[in-house]
């Protein structure tokens, strides 16, 4: 029994990620070191599934074929109604098959959560809904790097990691609870308000830039498809639930330096505050839920916003001056907007002040009611 | 040579005062529906749950197929159509839904919340399970009658929450209601403390239901009823009103720790507060993963009376089965912690996943035993057989793909994917709502005392099987190819599944209505059911007329031979000739 298993596993290890079933099933191989042994554990239990269903199901249709009532004289046969040897039978062979998953499953597991020690560290911030990732230099992504992984032109950051060198992210949320997948990695973890989550992995290739440089390329149905990978938020966490997003991208090493340093200041000397608050949008995922086109989303548009008089919650009509804009902004739950949900974070304590002035003078900018009208846009 | 067993047709048509069925009306109308709403007769009380939960089934199917019409497009699809008209309010506060997530998310939501609190929870034991245990027990009512009509009063009184709820905008924190998130969304906002209000009280109509049954089984049955010549139906009730009695409170104690936390601010689960929200977790799934069971075993009950009449044998291994039952419910406390793979990542885990494949193996003895039970039988594949051939092949691949869910590296792949929501929906809705559908069909001459078309039957059944794989199949490859649940837009790649999936949908819905019609059409004006149309040995069948008198039966039953002894005993059949019945072999004695 258990020789027929080891066999059966060896030739799926041996299909090594090019068989049929695997493109199927995960349309291309993982890039992880990890990837790998999670993939051929899980084409062995597609086999164990498929042997078993035609175990159970054959014999099903064959009876149902052989002694349906059409075929039955009047006296049909009798047959036990209980063996003893046959019932432990398929007690316990269906028990040694599941043995060897179960061990090869805890094996998978211990070698996903053990991170190696010289591994790179990066923290993850997860909140009502962004990624933030910070490098041990004190990098973030930068919002001119922002990619867009959804059909939507929502961007959302990039996350780059170094080639052939473990990755550990040790991950904790400011807010509900998050998890990061890594599609393409074959794990996740989940993020927790409460304590610090990590999951690690090792990237075996770099990924290949796509048309013209950048990291997307055209689909023959004229689709833009973005050729890193995709990191998603597994555990609802609320109405942006699903555009807590985020590209991963793996870059030599070489590469991977080059951004950090490139990354270290966002906010350079000498830049207007309105180009604060452009980078501010994106880097403070304003983006997710506030469009600047006129757009409904979450929250509401900031096109016109400035200047103009809104209903609010309370019935009340605001004109929104900088006064107003600096509390909505720090303490969202103050005065709310008539018509949108209440989930606006609060942002007092997490934005710089450079960056509230920055989002003021961005939203003010948005608006033909603002000083910048006649101003080029 | 055989014996034809017309004994018994005489305690069905005999010379006796006559005695009204329990359908028949008191008088005029206001006094029937005043009788309907203060009986305490089971058979009544299994009706108005059966009406209720199929119209809760309706509004949570509809949910279904607006959240996969939603899903039709990567970005948000249909929500903006709802603008101004009744869903547009209630989901979206009279405003333009068209870039906003609420919809989708509260859709999905009211579509959990009623498909497990207001459906599969109650389904089978509180209709089916009301009506027919104690006449398989050969009683006149369960022990408690009066709290059976409570508990299907505390039902609608818990229903009438969750509408409430659900009329004041919904909630969007799936039915799972996760903390912290649960505790701290729509702040201001009664319509979550509503629907865990609901669900809270709903318990309690479970409790009440289970109590009566494990008290029903242990004190009712008839003279010279056993517990191992008790139809195997009663053991697959009586092993979930066990798990029932015990684990709901357990929900009960942290749905109300969870208003706690959301009015007083007591700091359990809260982290600001120094709680912890996976504590919820635990407690959530300590209640919920045996809950699976609740509505896995009644499923399987039914399983075993259809395929002991529809293939006329002996249920294969029938102590097997019945103690495989009591493993599963014992087993079912401790895998709770398979739902938490991905939480912390602990070692814990381990033996969470042990269990997990332990706990496959009673259910995969269950199949094994019944498929061994068709081996040499008289199959007719009649519509509700056709629905326990369905089970089969469902519930086969539901319980299949919970091996890659219970070892551990291919888990944290697949947790929170489309596969996690494929693999849920073969064993909950592939088992329980087949089984359930198929009971229907078995029992609808018992219960109604008409008979369904055939035909119609079984053009619904092949819909609802096509269709249901149609939806749910694609999903498992969704779901390894890393498309994440509870998603209100997703990235290109997937389409092509969610519209298959989508499609799908609407041929499953063709095939329910189907059913529903054609029940429809029975009722106007189906054929006269006879007492025994399936030729079944269980004691509904060979000692009540269809419908059953209002106590059931005209004399206390006495048994006499076991609920699948079809090699020794041929029953009564009312009309000869309704169906053709094979005859025992030579030598089996009947009695009499």
């Amino acid at each position: 029994m258990m020789d027929t298993i080891l066999t059966l596993a060896e030739t799926v290890r041996a299909e090594k990620g090019g068989g049929l079933l695997h493109r199927f099933s995960f349309g291309h191989v993982g890039n992880s070191t990890q990837a790998y042994e999670t993939e051929w554990l899980y084409i062995f239990i597609v086999w164990v599934n498929i042997i078993s269903f035609i175990v159970v199901m054959g014999p099903m249709f064959w009876f149902v074929f052989k002694y349906h009532r059409s075929k039955q004289a009047t006296n049909y046969q009798q047959s036990a109604s209980h063996n003893t040897p046959l019932e432990l039978a398929w007690s316990i062979i269906p028990l040694l098959v599941l043995v060897p998953i179960f061990f090869w499953g805890f094996e998978g597991y211990l070698s996903k959560l053990a991170s190696p020690s010289d591994a790179e560290e990066i923290q993850i911030k997860a909140s009502m809904w962004n990624w933030e990732a910070t490098y041990r230099n004190g990098a973030q992504p930068h919002p001119r790097d922002y990619v867009k992984i959804m059909e939507s032109d929502l961007e959302v950051p990039l996350i780059v990691v170094p080639q052939d060198r473990p990755v550990r992210l040790i991950m904790h949320s400011s807010d509900v609870l998050h998890s990061f997948f890594v599609p393409d990695f074959r794990t996740k973890m989940d993020v927790t308000p409460n304590r610090y989550t990590s999951m690690w992995f090792e990237a075996r290739e770099v990924t290949l830039r796509g048309d013209e440089g950048t990291w997307y390329r055209r689909l023959p149905n004229g689709k833009r498809d973005f050729v890193g990978h995709k990191v998603f938020c597994a555990e609802y966490c609320g109405n942006q639930h699903s555009e807590m997003a985020a590209g991963l991208v793996v870059l030599t090493r070489e590469e991977y330096a080059q951004k950090l340093e490139e990354w270290l200041n966002p906010y350079s000397e000498g830049m207007s505050p309105r180009e604060i608050g452009e980078i501010a949008y994106k880097k403070r995922a304003c983006n997710t839920c506030h469009s600047i086109d006129g757009q409904r989303n979450t929250g509401p548009t900031w096109k016109n916003w400035y200047g103009y008089e809104h209903a609010y919650a309370d019935g009340q009509k605001r004109m929104v001056d900088e006064n107003h804009l600096r509390e909505n902004i720090l303490y969202s739950q103050k005065t709310l907007v008539a018509g949108y949900p209440s989930s606006m974070p609060v942002y007092a304590g997490v934005l710089k002040d450079i960056e509230v002035n920055g989002l003021i003078e961005y939203i003010k900018s948005l608006s033909d009611r603002g000083p910048y009208k006649d101003a080029p846009q | 040579m055989a014996t034809i067993d017309i004994g018994k047709a005489g305690a069905l048509h005999g010379g006796h005062e006559h005695h009204g069925s329990y359908l028949e009306g008191k008088g005029g109308i206001w006094s029937t529906i005043w009788d309907w709403m203060t009986t305490v007769d089971h058979k009544k009380i299994g009706m108005m749950y059966l009406v209720a939960i199929l119209v809760m089934f309706f509004f949570g199917g509809m949910a279904a197929i607006m959240v996969r019409l939603e899903l039709w497009e990567p970005t948000r699809a249909v929500a903006g159509g709802f603008e101004g008209n009744i869903l547009g309010h209630m989901f979206g506060e009279g405003a333009n839904l068209g870039k906003s997530n609420e919809f989708y998310n509260r859709v999905m939501t009211i579509h959990g919340i009623i498909m497990v609190f207001l459906v599969i929870v109650p389904s089978v034991p509180a209709s089916l399970g009301n009506f027919l245990l104690p006449l398989m027990l050969g009683a006149k009512d369960v022990a408690f009658p009066r709290l059976n009509l409570a508990s299907w009063y505390v039902y609608l009184f818990g229903s009438l929450f969750a509408i409430l709820s659900l009329l004041s905008y919904g909630v969007d924190t799936g039915w799972t209601f996760y903390t912290p998130y649960s505790t701290t969304t729509d702040e201001g906002h009664v319509r979550v403390v509503w629907m865990v209000t609901a669900a809270f009280i709903l318990g309690f109509s479970s409790i009440f239901t289970g109590l009566n049954f494990v008290v029903t089984v242990h004190k009712l049955r008839a003279p010279g009823m056993g517990w191992f010549d008790m139809p195997l139906f009663v053991w697959g009730i009586y092993g979930a009103a066990i798990i029932q009695v015990l684990a709901t409170p357990v929900i009960g104690i942290t749905l109300l720790l969870l208003l706690f936390e959301r009015f007083f601010h007591i700091g359990i689960f809260d982290p600001r507060l120094g709680g912890d929200p996976v504590l919820f977790q635990h407690f959530f799934w300590f209640y919920s993963h045996p809950v699976v069971y609740v509505m896995i075993l009644p499923g399987m009950a039914i399983i075993n009376e259809l395929i002991g009449a529809g293939s006329r044998k002996k249920i294969f291994g029938y102590r097997a089965v019945a103690f495989s039952t009591l493993a599963i419910a014992g087993i079912s406390f401790i895998v709770w912690g398979h739902h938490l793979f991905t939480s912390q990542g602990e070692v814990a885990s381990v033996v969470f996943s042990a269990l997990t494949f332990l706990v496959a193996i009673p259910s995969a003895v269950k199949v094994f035993n019944w498929i061994a039970t068709l081996y040499k039988g008289s199959i007719i594949l009649t519509t509700w057989m056709l629905y326990a051939l369905s089970f089969l092949f469902l519930f086969s691949i539901g319980g299949l793909t919970g091996l890659f869910l219970g070892s551990l590296a291919v888990d944290l792949h697949l947790h929170d994917t489309y596969f996690i929501v494929a693999h849920f929906h073969y064993v909950m809705m592939g088992g329980t709502i087949i089984a359930f559908i198929g009971g229907i069909h078995y029992w609808w001459p018992k219960m109604t005392g008409r008979m369904y078309n055939e035909l119609a039957g079984q053009i619904g059944c092949a819909l609802v099987f096509i269709g249901f794989n149609a939806t749910f199949f694609p999903q498992f490859f969704m779901g390894s190819r890393g498309m994440p649940r509870r998603y209100a837009s997703y990235v290109t790649e997937y389409q092509f599944w969610h519209q298959f999936s989508t499609i799908g949908s609407w041929i499953l819905a063709a095939g329910l209505f189907l059913h529903l019609f054609n029940f429809i059409a029975s009722l106007v004006n189906g054929r006269k059911a006879p007492a025994n149309p399936w030729g079944a040995l269980t004691l509904e069948w060979t000692h009540a007329s269809s419908p059953p008198i209002e106590h059931n039966f005209e004399h206390e039953p006495v048994v006499t031979h076991g609920p699948y002894d079809y090699d020794t005993v041929l029953p009564a059949q009312t009309k000869p000739g309704d169906y053709v019945l094979p005859r025992p072999a030579a030598g089996g004695a009947a009695h009499h």
